[in-house]
């Protein structure tokens, strides 16, 4: 065992680690009778009895769907990291990657984007739209079946499923980030048990793309009617997909198995289990010592030293997120925009970005990665300067109190600063405290709190009880920031955490859903990222340099820039390098 | 073919030019050079190093009057380098923009109806001309001069545009016609000069006069710059072309179409030459034969002149000339035994070109079979790439060897192997060679990686429709060439049409 780890304190952990791959590798025992004529006789009635009781079970038991044909072999377990624990498993309640990654692997859309961009069939096996673009009538596969619930035979999949996910998706009491992507939809109606037609309000840019959303069971949830977190649903979840939950256990560690009876044909892999790590910096070492089998996300510092070992790829991955930190404008303190400039012109996210992230990464200016589309290459960041920031919050009436903290009308420019647990790498921890130490030079206190991630979770996005918080936000290709900033988005569970609310802002959200012309909502955007630039609902950070690696082992990994594990259905391990 | 002295991450500082900076502080007698602040050259050379070489030439132009004999043959020999470099750069960007702009143009035509561009149809045409498809862009010249919604000042430049297509048809007669005729705005003038010299049916003095007045305007637009570029390099005179690129802000967009709406935003679609990046990579190689010719006389900058001369003078399309210069310097008994090995693979291509084209590929394979050198095998592996000649042999030899080392170390030949795919259009092949090369801790900077891979790499990206990594590359890039930013609308524009997302964000 390295040194170095013995010293860590993580070293439990990384023993856990280890015996858990220890397990993984164990040995199966394997029967080999003896030679001899009482054997050989003993071994054909064996194999008699065995193969007329595969024939009765044949008979009884419906055949699985068939294998994929592409020569290349099943079997093996893949390992990989995760940040933390996913707060629900369900693709409707939640908001976070971890939860994505698992329902991609689990559920399944009506159609699906391919590697190409392109959409293909999934539960939906062909479509039609009309002229007017409003309405979509989906022609169902009638060979899908729900993952079975333990002692249940699995059911078939049908319209009713996918209405009811609609149902539910729009339900005021069901607390879901989807409604404002769905809200263009009028109404999904059943004309068959395998024929859905959805009726737009409008027709809208990239429709069919839309109905990629996942499909949830009509029998699954413990309530018909609306889908809450403490719904079983949401913890054990169950569905069409190439995997199925086996077990959540007491570490945290989520486990799936293929699903024997996918429609697209049984996925290769076994088994995929996600290993959570409170630690980020321990990651790489557990991918080093074959505690894993792939990173998720590679700590920028751990970089050289996965990219030196060549039983690791890196792939480039998530270019569409950035870090920042978000305002609570419901305290009257950062309501007012010019204290919110006064604290990103203090910042210096440019000496952080190179001191903590060995510079890996880009300074961004708005609410757009620089690998978007929508990122308006004119808008420069707002430059550093903690006279600036002086000068911002004199303007806005602060004067510097006896501890050289600011102060207006009696009350001081302190806040508290709530940051997550699980994102307590050794960089994010000297982030906070130069954000502290920064500001103070500006005259704002910063009181540093973190906390678990579930607990964080419910204090920003339920409860609002944060001043100022730290997070990254992942986007897919579209480019669609209506759930961060339109106002309609306050609220319980919702996006728009901060409560930022601004008409012209609300207007040109709206603007950009309504339009059908690609360059005219090219322009909104431009527009959109320069006003949130120059307002500031939050203080735009950077995009890190994003990878993934994973061992060699694994083959044909094609991982989709935003749901990670789209393809995985397709990887494979060769069968000497499976445990 | 990208002929650059290697870089390698344990010292950026090119061998050669380390070899003859030590070769020419013996022949003066001095120490090592030290380079201080006050060093022209030597600030240059750290910024050539860091690939920055629009302000590594700065440096040493503004320094050249100001130096000594001795030190201005050494600057110009490293501005011959620097040039040749950012040539190959420009040229490897002008085919990524191509990939990414003609889909963009294409797509914005084929948009409906209401709120269509009328101008993409004009900048399409002149793309197509600029990459040598004469007939389809003479299709769309003639509709934009039937195109009565389309100022007159373009369709005046349209016309311009159809006179070169049907040079290029060798319908002579009636190209002169539709460049005949005088006046019109300082645009159509331009156009009409910059059409003339590059079909060469107008004395150099004429077209020197013609940008000369048009220099001396205090504001120029961005179209009117690149044709003052094209111009004075027609004219022979690259030293002024580049006081215009210099003064320019090569990121404006040539032209902004606005739509006026009753209510709501009003669109604007920024539109860009894409001729501007060849005429760049063309301006640079010119300055670089120049430079390299001042160097030469110097007897010793001539070894060193020579090799690159060599170089500059085949991408020029002077084969003759560049064999000449590459037998001199293979006849020079003290040139070190790799750069006589890289000379050698540049003889292929030349002869390559020259339509020897058995002759080249054998000499490519009996090379590469006896090489060790990384550096040598990638010059091998970008002549094939260049030249797009089958190399099977040379490819399995190269082959070999990556998968033996360390990417990192072979960075250079994933380049020139991901270069060779690109070009044969094997996107995930080319994706996976340059990958393996890449200094993933330092992703996107072009100090850690060669800005020309990092164009070739983002060309694959955007072909494999994995747009978001292209922007990215180009995002950092535009930090140092401005220009590129042609290529990030463009992708950004296909980006937001092709993209098929259902509208979704998570918290990481």
């Amino acid at each position: 065992m390295n040194p170095k780890l013995s010293e860590s304190t993580s070293e439990e952990r990384m023993k856990r680690i280890l015996r858990t791959g220890y397990k993984m590798r164990g040995h199966i025992p394997s029967y080999s009778p003896k030679s001899g004529p009482f054997q050989v006789i003993l071994k054909r009635i064996l194999s008699i009895t065995v193969l007329g009781l595969g024939a009765v079970m044949a008979l009884s038991i419906p055949a699985h769907a068939a294998p994929k044909a592409d020569g290349r072999p099943d079997g093996g377990v893949l390992n990989y990291s995760e940040y933390g624990r996913p707060a629900t498993l369900d693709p409707i309640t939640s908001n976070e990657t971890i939860s994505l990654r698992i329902t991609e692997l689990v559920f399944n859309g009506l159609v699906g984007i391919d590697e190409k961009q392109e959409l293909v069939p999934e539960l939906a096996e062909r479509w039609e739209a009309s002229k007017d673009g409003r309405v979509f009538t989906f022609f169902l596969r009638k060979d899908v079946k729900w993952h079975p619930r333990e002692g249940e035979a699995p059911r078939a999949f049908t319209a009713d499923d996918v209405v009811f996910t609609y149902n539910i998706m729009m339900h005021p009491r069901t607390i879901t980030p989807l409604k404002v992507r769905y809200e263009f939809i009028e109404k999904v109606e059943k004309t068959g048990d395998y024929t859905v037609v959805c009726t737009l309000k409008r027709p809208i840019l990239n429709a069919l793309a839309k109905f990629s959303f996942k499909i949830i069971p009509r029998h699954g949830l413990a309530n018909p009617q609306y889908l809450t977190r403490e719904d079983r649903f949401a913890h054990s979840p169950i569905g069409t997909g190439p995997y199925m939950l086996q077990t959540v256990t007491g570490d945290g560690e989520v486990v799936l198995v293929a699903n024997p009876d996918y429609f697209k044909g049984r996925a290769h892999i076994d088994k995929f289990i996600a290993r959570p790590f409170a630690d980020q910096n321990i990651m790489a070492q557990a991918l080093m010592f074959n505690a894993i089998d792939m990173i998720v996300l590679v700590n920028p510092r751990n970089l050289p030293e996965v990219q030196g070992d060549k039983r690791f790829v890196l792939q480039p991955y998530n270019a569409l997120s950035y870090s920042f930190f978000g305002y609570n404008v419901r305290n009257p303190l950062l309501a007012d925009r010019r204290v919110r400039q006064a604290i990103t012109a203090g910042v210096n996210r440019q000496e952080m970005l190179d001191s903590f992230f060995n510079g890996q990464g880009t300074v961004i200016s708005g609410p757009f990665a620089p690998g978007s589309w929508a990122y308006n290459l004119d808008v420069k960041p707002l430059p550093f300067g903690a006279e600036r920031g002086r000068a911002l919050l004199a303007e806005a009436g602060f004067k510097p109190g006896a501890d050289g903290i600011m102060e207006k009308d009696g009350k001081k420019l302190a806040f508290s600063l709530k940051v997550p647990i699980e994102k307590e790498s050794e960089a994010v921890k000297r982030v906070v405290l130069a954000f502290q130490n920064y500001l103070r030079n500006v005259g704002v206190a910063i009181k540093v709190e973190f906390k678990e991630w579930q607990a964080w979770k419910e204090d920003v996005f339920l409860e609002h009880d944060f001043d100022i918080m730290f997070a990254s936000w992942v986007f897919d290709d579209s480019a669609d920031i209506s759930s961060l900033f339109h106002s309609a988005e306050i609220g319980a569970w919702k996006n728009n955490f901060g409560g930022y609310s601004n008409p012209e802002v609300d207007g040109l959200i709206v603007e950009s859903k309504l339009t059908l012309d690609h360059e005219k909502r090219r322009t909104i955007n431009r527009k959109l990222h320069a006003i949130l630039a120059e307002e500031q609902p939050y203080a735009f950070l950077w995009t890190l340099t994003n990878y993934s690696a994973y061992h060699r082992k694994v083959r044909r990994v094609q991982i989709h820039p935003y749901k990670f594990f789209s393809f995985a259905d397709e990887w494979f391990i060769p069968t000497g390098e499976q445990k | 073919m990208t002929r650059r002295a290697p870089c390698n991450r344990l010292s950026f500082a090119p061998l050669f030019v380390r070899w003859f900076v030590i070769a020419v502080a013996v022949a003066l007698g001095t120490s090592a050079p030290v380079r201080g602040a006050d060093d022209p050259l030597g600030a240059a050379m750290k910024l050539y190093e860091k690939r920055r070489y629009e302000q590594a030439g700065r440096i040493l132009e503004d320094a050249l009057a100001r130096l000594d004999a001795e030190r201005r043959a050494q600057a110009q020999l490293v501005l011959g380098m620097i040039y040749l470099r950012n040539a190959d750069l420009h040229e490897a960007l002008a085919r990524t923009a191509a990939a990414a702009e003609l889909d963009y143009l294409d797509k914005l035509l084929k948009t409906p109806t209401e709120g269509r561009s009328r101008y993409a149809r004009l900048y399409l045409a002149e793309a197509l001309l600029a990459r040598g498809n004469a007939a389809a862009a003479g299709r769309h010249f003639e509709q934009v001069r039937a195109d009565p919604g389309i100022e007159s000042q373009y369709r005046a430049i349209a016309g311009v545009g159809l006179g070169s297509v049907l040079w290029a048809r060798r319908e002579a007669e009636k190209a002169r016609g539709l460049w005949s005729g005088a006046g019109g705005t300082a645009e159509i003038t331009l156009a009409r000069a910059a059409a003339q010299g590059r079909a060469r049916v107008v004395d150099v003095k004429s077209l020197r006069r013609v940008a000369d007045d048009a220099s001396r305007a205090r504001e120029s637009s961005p179209r009117a710059r690149r044709y003052l570029i094209e111009i004075y390099l027609a004219a022979g005179a690259p030293d002024q072309a580049l006081a215009v690129a210099r003064a320019a802000d090569l990121g404006l967009a040539s032209y902004v179409e606005r739509f006026k709406v009753a209510q709501g935003t009003a669109k604007s679609i920024n539109f860009y030459d894409l001729a501007l990046l060849a005429d760049l990579a063309q301006l640079y190689r010119e300055l670089a034969r120049s430079r390299l010719e001042q160097a030469a006389a110097d007897a010793r900058m001539k070894p060193s002149a020579e090799y690159y001369l060599a170089e500059a003078l085949s991408g020029l399309g002077s084969g003759e000339e560049a064999l000449r210069y590459a037998q001199a310097f293979l006849a020079r008994p003290q040139a070190p035994a790799q750069f006589r090995e890289r000379a050698r693979a540049r003889q292929a291509l030349i002869a390559h070109r020259q339509g020897r084209v058995a002759e080249a590929e054998s000499a490519w394979t009996a090379m590469a079979e006896k090489a060790n050198d990384p550096e040598v095998l990638a010059d091998i592996v970008l002549g094939c790439a260049d030249a797009e000649a089958r190399c099977d042999k040379v490819l399995a030899r190269v082959g070999q060897v990556t998968e033996a080392g360390d990417g990192r170390r072979y960075q250079r030949l994933n380049f020139a192997l991901g270069s060779y795919y690109l070009r044969k259009k094997d996107y995930a092949r080319a994706i996976s060679y340059m990958e393996a090369g890449r200094d993933k801790s330092n992703k996107n900077k072009i100090e850690a990686n060669d800005p020309e891979m990092l164009a070739g790499l983002a060309e694959a990206y955007y072909r494999t429709k994995k747009f978001s990594e292209g922007l990215e590359i180009f995002f950092e890039m535009s930090k140092e060439f401005p220009v590129v930013r042609q290529i990030q609308e463009a992708m950004q524009g296909v980006y937001s049409m092709e993209q098929r997302s259902a509208g979704d964000v998570k918290i990481l």
